[in-house]
């Protein structure tokens, strides 16, 4: 499988728990998606 | 204001998540948080989904990790682990211990938690642990810019004695 150019790739973050979408923006990620989860309906899995 | 709309999508329900999901532009999904699970369909192509969750994997896989480990006595932590087609089973890509000790207790476990999970994304450490030698596809890992990180352990050097 090919190596990506990390300079290209496009990231997505889903989630509830910023911080770390925090660090994807403090590592100059290039960040295309964000999806942010209201609450934890565990139950919907 | 059209782009920020664009980039930023509240998910309320499953139904939304997949539809999030069959619609995002990305190469590299970072899950965090995240209470739905990715379809298989999705996975083992090209683009790469990483999920962080709140347990020193494979131990505690699931959900209520933290609660799991008060009531077991089990270590905690954080795994930063590639999705497969299970819950929690991925390839690990960097794992930071939190070790069980009788002063943790729901909400200071909470705490240790996220500070472990940000740890585990944003450690500047070598690549060079044996977490990241395990990973089969270690090559479009070390690729990605700060990633992927290395192994620690926050109870060797507890934040709160420094």
């Amino acid at each position: 499988m090919p190596t990506p150019d990390s300079s290209t790739l496009k990231f997505a973050f889903c989630g509830s728990r910023f911080s770390i979408l925090d660090e994807m923006l403090k590592a100059e990620l290039k960040i295309t998606d964000i999806a942010a989860v209201a609450e934890s309906p565990l139950k919907q899995r | 204001m059209i782009g920020l709309r664009r980039l930023y999508t509240q998910l309320r329900t499953k139904d939304d998540f997949l539809s999030w999901i069959a619609t995002a532009e990305f190469d590299v999904l970072v899950s965090n948080g995240c209470p739905y699970k990715v379809p298989a369909k999705y996975l083992g192509g090209q683009r790469l989904f990483i999920n962080i969750h709140p347990s020193y994997l494979p131990d505690l896989r699931g959900p209520h990790p933290l609660m799991g480990s008060l009531l077991t006595g089990q270590d905690s932590g954080a795994t930063c682990h590639a999705m497969d087609a299970s819950i929690n089973t991925g390839d690990i890509i960097a794992q930071v211990k939190i070790p069980h000790t009788s002063e943790l207790d729901a909400p200071f476990l909470q705490q240790l938690s996220m500070m472990a999970e940000r740890e585990c994304s944003s450690s500047r450490s070598s690549a060079s642990s044996s977490v990241s030698g395990r990973n089969p596809r270690k090559k479009i890992w070390s690729a990605i810019k700060n990633w992927p990180r290395t192994s620690s352990s926050i109870g060797a050097s507890p934040p709160w004695a420094s």
